[in-house]
C-alpha cells in the first residue's frame, strides 16, 4: 500500500432510529437528501475535495443501499490509483466475531487497516452530517498547534447549546472542558463529531478503551474525556459554516429546507464544492402546461403538471393536475395524483397516493417547532386518503 | 442474452450541415433534448438490446465527441472482453458526399475481422430514435434477408434537405427501389440510416469496393445490388428522424415537448444513458413560471420559460421570457430579456434586456459563446 499522510475513517454504522421510517429499510447515511443526494455525499465529497484520498466506511446496520451507492468510490473520485473507498463492515476472527459496540471499536476493529497505510494522522468523521468543509484545513491547524487531537466545533444557538456536546476552551483554542448535553452550557461551541487524531495516541487510547468494562467505546463520551483527564494536547478548530446533524424527522426537514433556501452558506450549487454523487439514468424533467413551480429544487426524471411551492422533489417523482404540494419533501418515485393536498409532509420512495387524498395539516401552523406529517416508503393511499401528523403511524 | 451483433457508427459526411453547431465538435456531440448528446439514442439503443462491441468512427472536431464518450463507462462499455472502439475515418475531408463511407470501414477492417459477431448494426450518430434491435434481427433472419435497411413512413417537412434516402417497398418488405433525388410525395417511405448486415458479406462488400474505387454503401452498393442481393426494409414506427439540418434540429426538440412523444423517446423500451454529471436540483425561484418544458439539473429559473428545451446549468434570470427556444449548457438569459424561436449554443451569455426572434421553422442560431456587445435588440425575418 502506499504510504498516507491522513487516511479518514467514516462512521456509517448508526441506525438513527429517530428518523422513524427513514431508516426503516436503510442505514441513516443513506437516507436521500437536497432532491438527489444521499446525506453521506456531503462527507465524501468533503474527502475528495479535501485531498483525502483513503477513506475507510465503517458499516453496520442495513448497510445494503449504502454499499450499492457508494461501489468502489468512482463517483467521488476516490478510485484510482491512489486512492480508494473501502467499504469496513464487521467481521469474524480467529476467536470469533464482533458486532461494532460503538464509534470508538469501530475504529479499534479496523486499526490494521489504518496501519496498512502507515499514516501518521487519522480522520474521523460521521456520515450523517450536513456540510461543506475544507478537512485539509482543519490537518493544518492540527499540525501548526502540535495536537495530539483536534475536535472540529462549530457555534450553535445558545438556546440550542444544552442538546450538543460543549466544548470550553482556554488560551489559543486548547480545549479545557468537554461536557456532554449540559443544562447550563458555558459556551456554544459544539463538537462536530469531526476529529483528527494522531494515529499512534489513538491507538493507544482505543486499545485501552477496549479493556475498560465501563466503556461505551464511543469518541465523544469515552476517548476524548479521558484523553482530557489524561493532560493530553487537544485543541478546537473553529469550523465556520453551515452544519447540521440531520438527526430527527424534524431536524431532516428543517436542514432540506435549509439546503432549499441557501442558509447560513449552505451551497449545492458551488461550483468548487459541489456535491457528487450516485444517481441511475434519469430523463430531462418535464414540466407540463399546467404546472406552477416556484421556490422549490426539482430533480431529473420528474413529471410535474400540478402545483409545487417551496418544496424538494426526488427523480422520478409524478405529481399530477391540480395537486399542491407545499413545504414538503417527495423521495423517489412518488407517484402524486390529480387533486392532492400535501403540506409540509415527507413522502417515502414509491409511495402512491390516490387522487384528491390531504396529506399534512391543511393550514399550517407557524409554530418554531415544525411538525412534520411522514409517509412511510413503498405505501399505497386509496382515493380521497387522509393522512396527518397524528394518523401517521409512529409519531 | 448476449446479441450476435456488433455495433458501428459511422461517421457523418455532412456535418456541416448543422452549421455553427457542428463548427466545433463533430455531429454525435451536438446537444439535443436538454442532457443528452446526438450519439447517446443510437449509442443507448445499441447496449439495450445487449450489444456489446461497438466502434465508432470519428474524424476532425473529436475534443468535444471523445470527452463525451470516455472509455464508455456510462454505456456499460468499459470492458475488457469487447467494448467501446474508437475508430479513425479514411480522411478528415467532409467534401465526399457518401450516405455511408465504406473506405472508413475499409481502413479499419483488422478490427472487423478480429470481432468474433456474426452480424454488424450499421447507424449513424444522428439517428434519433427509440428502438430494439432484437426485433430487427428477428425480422433479418426471418425474412432470410441478406441486409435490412430500417426507414419510416414520414411527410417530411423538411424536403430539399439532403441527404435523404427514401424506399420503395414492395408488398413483401422487399427494397425494390433507392433513391437520394426524387421529390418527397405526401408520405413516403424515408431511410433511418441504420443496416444490419451479415459480417462475411460487409467483408466481401468492402474487397469488392475497394477494387472498383467507389465506397457508398447507399448508392453504389445497395441501389445496384436490389436484384442479386435480398435487401429488405423493417419499418419503424416511433417518433424517429436523422437530423440533417438546422430545422429538424429545432423542429424535432419542438416536438419532443408533446408529453407522449417525450415519452415514448425517453421512457419505453429501456433507458437513454449519457455521460455522467453531477449537477444539482434545478432550483425554481419564487416568481417563476415554467410550462411545457424539458428541463435539466444544475438550472436556476427566476423568469418565463414556456415550450422551450433548457439544458443544464442554465440561468434564466427574473423577467427574462424564453418561448420556443433551444438552450444549450451553461447559458445565461439575462434580466428582462425575450427569446423566441432562438438557438442558443452553449456558454452564450445573453445580456439583460435583449430581444431575440427566430422564425417560426427557421430558428435564430447563436454560436457557442457568442456574445453581443452593441446591438441590443437583433430582429431576424424569414
Amino acid at each position: 500500500m502506499t504510504k498516507k499522510e491522513c487516511i479518514a475513517m467514516l462512521l456509517a454504522g448508526g441506525q438513527g432510529s429517530r428518523l422513524k421510517m427513514l431508516t426503516k429499510n436503510q442505514a441513516k447515511p443513506a437516507v436521500p437528501f437536497g432532491g438527489q443526494y444521499r446525506i453521506i455525499d456531503f462527507s465524501l465529497s468533503n474527502c475528495a475535495h479535501s485531498g483525502i484520498d483513503t477513506v475507510g466506511v465503517l458499516t453496520q446496520y442495513k448497510p445494503q443501499t449504502l454499499n450499492s451507492h457508494i461501489g468502489f468510490g468512482d463517483n467521488w473520485d476516490l478510485a484510482g490509483l491512489n486512492s480508494c473507498v473501502t467499504i469496513l463492515s464487521p467481521y469474524a476472527g480467529e476467536a470469533g466475531g464482533n458486532w461494532y459496540k460503538g464509534t470508538a471499536h469501530a475504529v479499534y476493529e479496523n486499526l490494521s487497516f489504518i496501519d496498512a497505510y502507515e499514516s501518521q494522522y487519522v480522520l474521523i468523521i460521521s456520515g450523517d452530517h450536513v456540510y461543506q468543509m475544507d478537512y485539509g484545513l482543519l490537518l493544518k491547524y492540527h499540525k501548526e498547534k502540535q495536537a495530539e487531537a483536534t475536535i472540529a466545533v462549530v457555534e450553535v444557538p445558545w438556546q440550542e447549546a444544552s442538546r450538543f456536546g460543549i466544548m470550553n476552551l482556554g488560551k489559543e483554542g486548547v480545549i479545557e472542558e468537554f461536557e456532554e448535553k449540559p443544562a447550563f452550557p458555558k459556551s456554544n461551541l459544539a463538537s462536530m463529531g469531526v476529529y483528527i487524531f494522531n494515529k499512534n495516541i489513538l491507538a493507544d487510547y482505543l486499545h485501552a478503551d477496549v479493556k475498560d468494562k465501563t466503556s461505551v467505546n464511543d469518541f465523544g463520551k469515552n476517548i476524548i474525556p479521558k484523553m482530557l483527564r489524561d493532560g493530553r494536547r487537544l485543541f478546537a478548530y473553529p469550523f465556520k459554516g453551515y452544519w447540521r446533524d440531520v438527526g430527527t424527522v424534524e431536524s431532516y426537514w428543517l436542514a432540506s429546507m435549509d439546503i432549499l433556501d441557501e442558509k447560513d452558506g449552505i451551497n449545492i450549487f458551488d461550483s468548487e464544492w459541489g456535491v457528487y454523487s450516485f444517481h441511475t439514468p434519469q430523463p430531462p424533467q418535464y414540466v407540463g402546461a399546467a404546472a406552477k413551480i416556484t421556490g422549490s429544487l426539482i430533480a431529473e426524471g420528474v413529471y410535474i403538471n400540478g402545483e409545487v411551492e417551496h418544496s424538494i422533489v426526488f427523480p422520478g417523482v409524478q405529481i399530477h393536475q391540480k395537486a399542491i404540494i407545499k413545504d414538503s419533501i417527495i423521495l423517489p418515485n412518488v407517484r402524486i395524483n390529480s387533486d392532492v393536498t400535501v403540506n409540509k409532509a415527507i413522502i417515502g420512495e414509491n409511495t402512491w397516493i390516490g387522487e384528491g387524498s390531504v396529506i399534512g395539516d391543511r393550514g399550517a401552523s407557524k409554530s418554531i417547532i415544525p411538525k412534520v406529517t411522514l409517509v412511510e416508503d413503498n405505501q399505497q393511499l386509496e382515493p380521497n386518503s387522509s393522512w396527518n401528523l397524528i394518523e401517521a403511524a409512529g409519531v | 442474452m448476449m446479441l450476435d451483433v456488433m455495433g458501428i457508427i459511422h461517421h457523418i459526411k455532412y456535418e456541416n450541415c448543422l452549421q455553427s453547431l457542428t463548427e466545433c465538435r463533430s455531429m454525435g456531440a451536438v446537444p439535443f433534448g436538454a442532457k443528452y448528446r446526438l450519439i447517446d439514442f443510437v449509442l443507448s439503443n445499441m447496449v439495450n438490446a445487449d450489444i456489446k462491441n461497438v466502434g465508432i468512427i470519428t474524424a476532425l472536431n473529436l475534443r468535444s465527441l471523445l470527452d463525451h464518450l470516455g472509455n464508455g463507462r456510462e454505456w456499460g462499455l468499459d470492458k475488457k472482453r469487447d467494448g467501446m472502439f474508437i475508430l479513425p475515418a479514411a480522411s478528415h475531408s467532409l467534401r465526399r458526399k457518401s450516405i455511408v463511407d465504406l473506405e472508413d470501414f475499409y481502413v479499419n477492417i483488422d478490427y472487423l475481422k478480429r470481432s468474433k459477431q456474426k452480424y454488424v448494426l450499421i447507424a449513424g450518430s444522428n439517428v434519433i430514435y427509440k428502438l430494439d434491435y432484437n426485433k430487427v434481427l428477428f425480422f433479418h433472419e426471418e425474412n432470410n434477408s441478406d441486409i435490412t435497411l430500417i426507414y419510416k413512413k414520414d411527410q417530411s417537412w423538411n424536403v430539399g434537405q439532403e441527404p435523404q434516402v427514401f424506399l420503395k417497398i414492395d408488398d413483401n418488405q422487399r427494397i425494390v427501389g433507392i433513391n437520394t433525388k426524387c421529390k418527397v410525395k405526401k408520405t413516403d417511405n424515408v431511410s433511418l440510416d441504420t443496416y444490419l448486415i451479415k459480417k462475411e458479406l460487409l467483408l466481401e462488400i468492402l474487397a469488392e469496393c475497394y477494387l472498383q474505387k467507389k465506397w457508398d454503401l447507399v448508392k453504389h452498393v445497395l441501389a445496384k445490388k436490389l436484384k442479386e442481393l435480398k435487401i429488405c426494409g423493417y419499418h419503424h414506427q416511433g417518433f424517429s428522424t436523422v437530423i440533417n439540418s438546422l430545422n429538424s434540429y429545432y423542429n424535432y426538440q419542438m416536438e419532443l415537448l408533446l408529453p407522449e412523444k417525450g415519452k415514448d423517446l425517453f421512457i419505453s423500451h429501456g433507458a437513454i444513458y449519457t455521460k455522467f454529471n453531477d449537477s444539482p436540483p434545478t432550483k425554481y425561484y419564487p416568481g417563476s413560471e415554467v410550462n411545457s418544458s424539458l428541463v435539466a439539473n444544475g438550472c436556476v429559473i427566476a423568469g418565463k420559460v414556456n415550450n422551450s428545451v433548457i439544458s443544464r446549468n442554465v440561468k434564466v434570470e427574473r423577467e427574462a421570457s424564453v418561448h420556443k427556444c433551444v438552450i444549450m449548457p451553461d447559458c445565461v438569459i439575462g434580466k428582462g430579456a425575450y427569446l423566441e424561436g432562438v438557438v442558443l449554443d452553449k456558454n452564450v451569455n445573453i445580456p439583460a434586456g435583449t430581444v431575440l426572434k427566430g422564425s417560426q421553422h427557421v430558428p435564430l442560431v447563436l454560436g457557442k459563446g457568442w456574445e453581443s456587445w452593441e446591438e441590443r435588440a437583433v430582429e431576424v425575418h424569414e
